[in-house]
């Protein structure tokens, strides 16, 4: 065979290459840019350095948000994980019922963000929503916009309402991987039903849960529409979650600098978490999950 | 047109896959690569398509490099273990589809598609999706697909291997002469030994990913070029000794000596080992050469006409397949054998202890069980109607306790159906079931105290070995120290002890299959031991080891113990009784030696033995039987029969001769090892003969004769009593 040897199929991949850049890299690099400069308006900037990280390094206000952050993303895991695996092992495993609860779990996932949070806003109201109504008929002091509690139960039940099914989705298409033979050993051998659980149930589960767990943590941490719909942060910074920090710090007070800098550093959070996750799903894979 | 690989390799993530190999396959040739599970067949094949690039060497196709070449323009079919046809599609379809894409012209690809079809034996079917078919069909189609692409190679990885015992049988039959049609090359794998006989052409070895040796198939069977190649070409396993040689003499352990061979006369002096197979070992002095050894007996194994028997020699397991049935549980036998395999052809005799008197565990450790179908049926369907609608019609029975019994068919004849409701997993939809006087029909699986082990080994991934041994009694609440004791116990005789504390994870099949195995024998008080075709996912020197192993379990704890199979050596080498069944019905049950010389059914003939029981419609009067004019004798006299009449006499009692019987043509010789297969033509019809390996078969051998009696007289496909 006669192989022609020159570099233009390089050529090739020069779309992808442009693509790219436009989407990813010079927005990126913008960012990057922002962050080590100090700008007094006219267009005019200065070489900040490091100044800005420093800065944001020492700012209460950032370290607040992540601790909400925290928070919020391990709360909403710790109800979503076991919800949606109970859930899951209550659902129909054939026939038409089951179709049906898929179809069923399957319609929150398909509604926009920002109409999630429009409807949990109304639902909310005091004044005219179902539940807020509801419950100030009861009796019961809830209102999401003075009272911190009230704000976070809201935009927890919000996301638990939401991504819930994600879950139970994921483990149940673990679930109806185990073979029957698996469940006919447990009845011979008499393993309790929290056995089953146990050995049988959740090793198979385990790599689907980890993949369930990364995306619900990933898409928690950078949680924006919903929350900032509902409560816009409030009351006062209670529920003010890292990606609505940024966005208030970057278009509302057009704090370019710092805003650059924080959200190079909420990446590298974000990456360096990502990367954790990478890694221990790919040694639960090499064992044999 | 000729495939070669030159010095091809493959390395994967530092670990060497397949070793440098050189290879070279011509036209028109089947090429088997035979070794077991992981030994590298599959990476060597996609190599040969291009599936794969080698790390070093090249592979040569015509004369032409066409290393590094797309599998799409390489022009290859491929087979595969599964089924793998287009479900939306017709068979026709399906069949058509590789031509479509070469843009061929439409009447070129209807006449290719009937032609192929008609091969296959799928000409009635064309008009059918492969879902609607049955799994020898939807192989068959799959094949048919490749066939009529007219590729210059075949590859076919395990394609039998997820089929019935006895298709597989009949496609092992049919594929030789397909191939021999075609004139591509084949690339064929497989597991078994036996199959890479009946395919015949040339066999390459393959053991940790190296080819140990190449050749035509009965010259690596009965020359293997090292212990390895005999041990991967053996079914039963090869058997191996120490052996000296000095000077002209060969001596053996036990001080036999032998003159050395001439082929061996080059041999330098030294100590070798020596192998001989399970078929030339004998129990009594059948040459005046024969030399004599003393072996310890651990198991018999019986089949309708052979006997399988597993000796210890001062630590070395032997198998011996003996002719005949044997009951060795008589005073001393004495045995002996020849050996010629690694060209040596040396004798011996051997003599062996009686067996130790099955030990029963005390009474108060065991419940008993006797279990009783009574009036037992099952539907899978709400609302049945006719019998049709039954996939377990009625049925009663009684299990002897302590009994091995099998339950042989082949797929949907309802032998899961009916071990699931013994299990308790299934509550038939009429009739009774009985563990001695106890009602259990609606009893739960967990109160039945059975035990059972499945297809594929369920073991608890995450538990290591001694918690799924100890998992049944700790549910149960034992305490510790006896938990610890029975797990200990277990191991031993599973021969696990030494991976106690390892996760069950990562296991090899067999080794799970033998976890699943304790976990059942754990318990002192099961009824009964439950096995549904446990052995499918085990390779073929594997079922030898655990097979024995089951076989020792039960002589030595007499528990009940009920197998289901779709392998005949498998349930008659296990059980005392076996229970034949076809279409939901037991049609026979019986020993090994009555299934095979008595079969109550032509559906028993059929499926019982390899080739199954020939056919021949007769006519028969008082002792004398008439097949197209020519009288055949018969051991016994017959009032007068109606329905259709035939006459069922077996391969084993059928032999060829020149002067006597009926008038034959020959077909085909197939070595099949430690036989041969005669495939002939008796007035028009097929008719199999067996002979011995080492019988010649004469041009000349024109007639064949049967043995009165063992010929068996059917009317509607129901044996008939005769009178002596």
């Amino acid at each position: 065979m006669n192989k022609t040897l020159n570099n233009k199929a390089w050529f090739l991949v020069l779309p992808v290459l442009v693509l790219v850049a436009f989407s990813a890299v010079i927005p990126l690099m913008t960012v990057v840019n922002y962050s080590v400069q100090d700008t007094f308006g006219n267009n005019q900037f200065f070489w900040a350095g490091l100044e800005w990280f420093e800065e944001m390094l020492h700012e209460d206000r950032m370290w607040n948000a992540l601790r909400r952050q925290l928070i919020f993303s391990a709360v909403i895991l710790a109800i979503e994980v076991p919800l949606g695996v109970f859930v899951a092992l209550n659902m129909p495993k054939s026939g038409a019922w089951s179709s049906f609860c898929l179809v069923t779990m399957s319609l929150p996932l398909l509604i926009p963000w920002n109409v999630v949070g429009t409807i949990w806003q109304i639902f909310g109201r005091v004044d005219i929503g179902l539940l807020g109504h509801t419950l100030a008929a009861m009796g019961i002091d809830y209102n999401y916009t003075q009272d911190t509690i009230a704000a976070w139960v809201t935009i927890i039940v919000m996301d638990v309402w939401h991504w819930t099914s994600l879950v139970a989705l994921l483990a149940f298409a673990g679930l109806k991987s185990i073979p029957d033979a698996y469940y006919q050993a447990a009845r011979i051998d008499q393993a309790s039903r929290w056995k089953v659980f146990r050995y049988i149930e959740l090793p198979k589960m385990a790599g689907v849960l980890m993949i369930a767990i990364l995306l619900r943590f990933m898409d928690s941490f950078m949680i924006y529409t919903e929350p900032f719909v509902v409560t816009g942060g409030g009351p006062g910074n209670a529920t003010t979650l890292l990606s609505i920090d940024l966005v208030k710090m970057a278009l509302g007070q057009f704090d370019l600098g710092p805003a650059a800098a924080f959200s190079l550093m909420y990446f590298l959070v974000i990456l360096a978490i990502s990367w954790v996750f990478y890694t221990v799903m790919t040694n639960l894979d090499k064992k044999g999950m | 047109m000729t495939l070669e690989l030159r010095g091809v390799s493959r390395i994967v993530e530092g670990q060497l896959h397949v070793h440098p190999t050189d290879l070279v396959l011509e036209k028109g040739t089947m090429n088997v690569l035979l070794g077991p599970t992981l030994s590298g067949k599959t990476s060597l094949m996609r190599l040969m398509a291009g599936l794969d690039v080698p790390s070093v060497g090249q592979v040569i196709w015509q004369g032409k490099d066409v290393t590094g070449m797309r599998v799409q323009d390489r022009g290859v079919a491929m087979v595969y273990q599964q089924f793998i046809n287009y479900p939306s599609m017709t068979v026709y379809d399906n069949i058509a589809s590789p031509m479509r894409l070469l843009g061929l012209s439409k009447p070129e690809i209807d006449r290719r598609v009937r032609e192929t079809a008609e091969l296959m034996k799928l000409d009635g079917m064309l008009e059918r999706r492969p879902l609607e078919l049955s799994g020898g069909q939807q192989q068959r189609c799959a094949l048919a697909r490749a066939l009529v692409k007219d590729a210059g190679l075949v590859l076919l990885d395990e394609p039998l291997a997820n089929l019935d015992y006895k298709l597989r049988e009949e496609l092992r039959v049919e594929i030789p002469k397909i191939f021999e049609a075609a004139g591509s090359i084949f690339v064929y794998a497989t597991t078994e030994p036996e199959e890479a006989l009946l395919l015949g052409g040339n066999v390459a070895t393959l053991w940790e990913g190296r080819v140990t040796q190449f050749g035509p198939t009965p010259r690596v069977y009965r020359c293997p070029a090292d212990a390895t190649t005999a041990r991967v070409f053996s079914d039963p396993p090869m058997n191996f000794l120490a052996v000296a040689k000095t000077g002209a003499s060969l001596a053996f352990g036990e001080g036999q000596q032998l003159p050395a061979p001439e082929a061996l006369a080059e041999l330098p002096d030294g100590r070798y080992m020596a192998g001989f197979r399970a078929n030339h070992l004998e129990i009594r002095q059948h040459r005046p050469e024969a030399l004599r050894f003393t072996a310890g007996l651990a198991v018999t194994e019986l089949t309708g006409s052979e006997t399988f028997v597993h000796l210890d020699h001062h630590g070395d397991r032997w198998v011996g397949l003996i002719h005949g049935v044997h009951d060795l549980e008589m005073a001393r036998a004495s045995m002996s054998g020849s050996t010629r395999a690694m060209s040596t052809s040396s004798a011996r005799t051997g003599r062996w202890w009686r067996r130790p008197p099955t030990r029963r565990p005390p009474e108060e450790d065991r419940t008993m069980a006797r279990i009783t179908l009574d009036n037992l049926a099952h539907s899978y369907q709400s609302n049945p109607q006719t019998e049709d609608d039954y996939a377990l019609k009625e049925l009663n029975h009684v299990w002897e306790d302590g009994a091995a019994y099998a339950l042989l068919g082949s797929s949907g004849c309802g032998k899961s159906t009916l071990l699931n409701i013994i299990s308790g997993l299934l509550q038939p939809s009429q009739g009774r079931i009985l563990f001695d006087d106890r009602d259990v029909t609606h009893a739960a699986t967990a109160e039945r105290n059975i035990a059972q082990v499945f297809q594929f080994p369920v073991v608890y991934d995450t538990m290591t070995v001694h918690d799924n041994l100890a998992f049944p009694l700790r549910n149960r609440g034992r305490d510790e120290a006896y938990v610890a004791e029975r797990v200990g116990e277990i191991a031993r005789m599973i021969g696990m002890e030494h991976m106690l504390k390892r996760k069950a994870r990562g296991l090899t099949a067999d080794a799970k299959q033998k976890i699943s195995l304790g976990r059942g024998m754990v318990r002192k008080d099961v009824n009964a031991l439950l096995f549904d075709e446990p052995l499918t996912v085990i390779d073929p020197h594997m079922k030898w080891e655990l097979r024995t192993q089951l076989k020792k379990l039960h002589h030595e704890f007499g528990h009940t113990m009920i197998y289901v199979t779709h392998d005949q050596t498998e349930a008659l080498t296990f059980a005392d009784k076996v229970v034949v069944m076809y279409d939901g019905r037991v049609v026979q049950i019986g020993t090994p030696e009555e299934l095979f010389e008595r079969p109550e059914h032509t559906f028993v003939g059929y499926f019982i033995g390899s080739p199954g029981m020939n056919l021949l419609p007769a006519e028969v009067e008082g002792n004398v039987a008439h097949v197209h004019g020519a009288a055949v004798p018969l051991g016994r006299g017959y009032g007068p029969l109606s329905g259709k009449v035939e006459l069922g006499i077996r391969p084993e009692f059928a032999r060829l001769s020149r002067d006597e019987g009926l008038p034959v043509q020959i077909r085909r010789v197939e070595d099949v090892g430690r036989h041969k297969i005669i495939r002939t033509e008796l007035f028009g019809q097929e008719f199999n003969v067996i002979a011995g390996e080492d019988e010649t078969v004469g041009a000349d051998m024109a007639r064949v004769a049967f043995d009165p009696a063992h010929v068996n007289v059917y009317a509607d496909g129901w044996r008939v009593a005769g009178a002596a």
